[in-house]
């Protein structure tokens, strides 16, 4: 038990503590730092082997939930007072279109930090010894942070928020028996509307956010359970070095924290969030789009049947969240890329996304046109299970291509094409942002 | 120090200088916000304007016939709760219907905000401009001329009554052809009034109508505004509608033209008829001359290239003591860039050297001014 006296002064003014003993015991006493062990190993601190993705993506959420609470205040979720009062904090309230903007860019930006921090737990593969629970739970966060953007985005009731929604809801019509029902239950109606702003609101401000504090709380938890951050597993006899947590890792945090916070606050300032014009039903946007993180998604409906543009992703995701399972090669953990051999993989996957996606597409839009082609089978079949079922059989080429040609054990190959279908993801959604025009036809961004 | 308290001490100072900086600079950021919203308001509603009121109130807000003037400090400072409310809901007893969509109208909260803030801040001059953009020129209303000769005519018609008709057909081109249009013949605001229904009505159901109006329509009670005779006149006119139409005599109506810009023989149409309307009294017939100086003639078309010539039009002439006005004010761009067109359009036929100066319009040697 400590039981040093302490002057009023030692209290009030804290000090850091300067040996070893007393730096571990501030670590393990204090609520926020004892989220952390009290030492951490040396190599575990190198900045590029985390990036800091999981602790950005936190302060993220922190900011999130301040900035979102305070725009609570001057927020009425009903159709004639939404715009409006969107209109009087961007106009009359000081710092109110700071604070907006904050909100808006850390919301965009913890969507590229979590997909981020996905990319590298698989690339270390930090699912594997016994992690594979909070691999899933951390699958589940993702789709909230998702979730969070989506409904978030209907709030301001310009005609970027309705048609966004009103595209991206549309999606979920063609989902066979449940679709519909679950679609009208979201959107408390046939249509994007009064009660769709109620229940986006409801969900956004009181449900996600209860849901996700549990589920980010139960995921440090199990961090530390699991046995903290994933190391190599080292040589027999070797011994890793490991520092105190104050200050080695403390101060990494700080900086990394303060930096994001610097960036984000000045980025606020100087692009202010965006308000379009007031939603008006009558009038969609030519293209209308959905929200950017959706593009991917609705540049795949361009080319194929709604429901294999719906089953492929579902698909791939739950091989992702299965990856513990299908990849359950424990001896690798903690290496970037499972080997060398593993690195090459992942480089040649993306190249083969960049170049073969942009192909596929053009390929699809001046050349191939399967239901003119195949005019007596149902679009279903000919627009539909005929591409997705090529689609995966060229996945499972590029797996058999990195197994045989490449010589790669099977984790390698998965680390190419867990780098193929994620760099096709961005690529598809850098074709849908930038290169999509009017009616929804390619053109080119500049001019 | 190592890097990561560079880092951090770095990203504090960026945030200690960024803070007040934003501080300072906000109340300037607000001000500037709440300008570009007022216009973004008030360019919104200039459209909504163009498209609802314009018909009624004028392409400058200036009213039109028996509908109000918006144009004036009386209403640019008058309540938001009058203005608001008198969109939304119309007015009582007057051909002001209710715009809000819970009150059968088409607009919106936020469009009557709009409205509202439009006749506020509107720069009148910008909205005749933009209905002259949608090619509503003149936007005026159908309210015909009627001269002294048309109602002879109808006098003539009939010894005893023709008279009445006359009356009766003068206060009909006065009051009710907005509605009711030139000859009767109606509108999706009212009914047809040259039609044999309304000629087998009895006159006292007639004169009852208009005397009190139709609640639940368009139609105003009239009484006070027009005597009984007044009245009994426009029924007998309107009983005997057949009558004047069967000795061929119709009103005339100067309606407003809808001009289709990318048509070039119409803006050149629109050109002829300002410039003979408004030019032609200094430049001459046919630009041939006269107070201002000759416009058709190479002297002109072959140096004086369309901007100038609009340039000139708009702010006036720029040598000293010259009596050309500006008329920037008074005509659209639209209506200067159809004028210039039309004296453009003379190049081809102008002679080299005219007779800019004629002896009929005062020019030439002195010695034969007075030989005409």
């Amino acid at each position: 038990m400590h039981t040093e006296k302490k002057s009023l002064a030692d209290r009030i003014l804290y000090t850091t503590p300067t040996d070893d003993r007393s730096r571990m015991r501030a670590v393990a006493n204090n609520i926020i730092l004892h989220l952390h062990p009290t030492k951490v190993p040396k190599p575990a601190l190198r900045f590029t082997y985390t990036w800091g993705l999981g602790g950005l993506s936190t302060l993220l959420a922190l900011i999130l939930i301040f900035t979102g609470v305070l725009l609570m205040f001057r927020y009425d979720a009903s159709v004639e007072r939404a715009y409006t009062g969107i209109q009087f904090l961007e106009t009359q309230v000081p710092f109110g279109s700071l604070l907006r903007g904050i909100h808006h860019w850390a919301g965009n930006l913890l969507l590229i930090t979590t997909f981020l921090h996905m990319g590298r737990v698989f690339f270390t593969g930090s699912f594997k010894k016994g992690r594979a629970t909070n691999w899933i739970v951390s699958i589940f966060l993702l789709l909230m942070v998702v979730a969070f953007n989506f409904t978030g985005y209907l709030l301001p009731w310009d005609q970027l928020a309705f048609w966004a929604v009103t595209v991206g809801t549309s999606l979920l019509g063609y989902i066979p028996v449940i679709g519909a029902p679950v679609s009208d239950f979201l959107l408390g109606g046939p249509e994007v509307g009064q009660a769709t702003l109620r229940n986006f609101y409801a969900i956004h401000v009181a449900v996600l956010p209860a849901v996700f504090i549990f589920l980010m709380s139960y995921h440090f938890w199990r961090i530390r359970k699991d046995g903290n951050i994933t190391q190599p597993i080292p040589a027999d006899g070797q011994r890793v070095e490991k520092l105190t947590t104050i200050p080695h890792l403390v101060q990494i945090e700080v900086a990394a924290g303060t930096a994001l916070l610097a960036a984000l606050l000045i980025w606020a300032m100087w692009v202010p969030a965006p308000l379009e014009a007031l939603a008006n039903p009558a009038h969609p946007p030519n293209p209308a789009k959905a929200a950017w993180y959706f593009l991917g998604l609705q540049e795949l409906l361009l080319h194929m049947h709604p429901l294999a543009a719906l089953f492929l992703p579902s698909l791939i995701l739950l091989g992702i969240a299965a990856m513990p399972y299908l990849d359950p090669d424990e001896l690798t953990v903690g290496v970037y890329f499972r080997s060398a051999a593993g690195r090459q993989t992942a480089i040649l996957g993306a190249l083969l996304a960049v170049s073969l996606v942009p192909a596929l597409v053009l390929l699809d839009e001046w050349f191939i046109d399967l239901p003119g082609w195949l005019p007596t089978l149902p679009t279903l079949i000919s627009n539909g299970l005929i591409p997705a079922l090529l689609t995966l059989g060229g996945l499972w080429a590029i797996y058999r291509f990195f197994r045989r040609n490449l010589k790669t054990n099977h984790g390698e190959a998965l680390v190419g094409l867990f780098a193929f279908l994620t760099v096709s993801l961005i690529v598809l959604t850098v074709i849908g942002v930038f290169f999509r025009g009017a009616n929804m036809a390619l053109v080119l961004p500049f001019g | 120090m190592n890097k990561y308290m560079l880092v951090t001490v770095f990203s504090l100072l960026l945030l200690i200088i960024a803070l007040p900086l934003y501080w300072l600079a906000e109340p300037l950021r607000m001000s500037l916000a709440q300008e570009n919203l007022r216009n973004e308001y008030v360019s919104d509603a200039s459209v909504l304007y163009v498209e609802n009121c314009a018909v009624c109130h004028g392409a400058q807000g200036e009213g039109i016939g028996a509908t109000p003037p918006l144009n004036n400090d009386g209403l640019r400072t008058a309540d938001y709760d009058f203005l608001f409310k008198t969109i939304a809901r119309g007015r009582y007893d007057t051909t002001m219907p209710a715009w809000h969509i819970d009150e059968g109208g088409s607009l919106n909260d936020y469009q009557i905000d709009e409205l509202v803030a439009f006749i506020r801040y509107v720069d009148w001059a910008q909205v005749n401009e933009l209905s002259a953009e949608r090619g509503l020129i003149p936007p005026t209303l159908p309210v015909p001329e009627v001269t002294d000769d048309f109602l002879a005519q109808i006098a003539a018609l009939d010894p005893q009554n023709g008279e009445t008709w006359a009356h009766g057909i003068e206060l009909y081109a006065a009051n009710c052809t907005t509605c009711h249009g030139v000859n009767g013949e109606g509108s999706s605001l009212a009914p047809a009034l040259n039609d044999p229904a309304v000629r087998t009505t009895g006159s006292a159901d007639i004169a009852r109508t208009i005397r009190e109006g139709v609640p639940g329509t368009m139609m105003q009670g009239w009484d006070g505004k027009l005597s009984d005779t007044d009245i009994a006149d426009i029924v007998a006119f309107l009983q005997n509608w057949d009558a004047i139409d069967s000795a061929g005599i119709a009103l005339t109506p100067p309606a407003p033209r809808q001009i289709d810009l990318n048509n070039p023989e119409e803006v050149l149409a629109l050109g002829q008829q300002i410039f003979d309307s408004t030019c032609s009294v200094c430049h001459g017939e046919n630009g041939s001359g006269g107070a201002g100086p000759a416009l058709n003639s190479q002297q002109v078309l072959s140096r004086v290239t369309d901007e100038a010539m609009k340039q000139t039009i708009t702010s006036g002439g720029h040598r000293p003591g010259s009596i050309m006005p500006a008329f920037g004010d008074r005509l659209t761009t639209v209506e200067i860039d159809a004028v210039v067109q039309y004296i453009r359009n003379w190049e081809p036929t102008a002679p080299y050297v005219a007779n800019p100066r004629g002896t009929e319009q005062g020019g030439g040697p002195p010695w034969m001014h007075n030989q005409q």
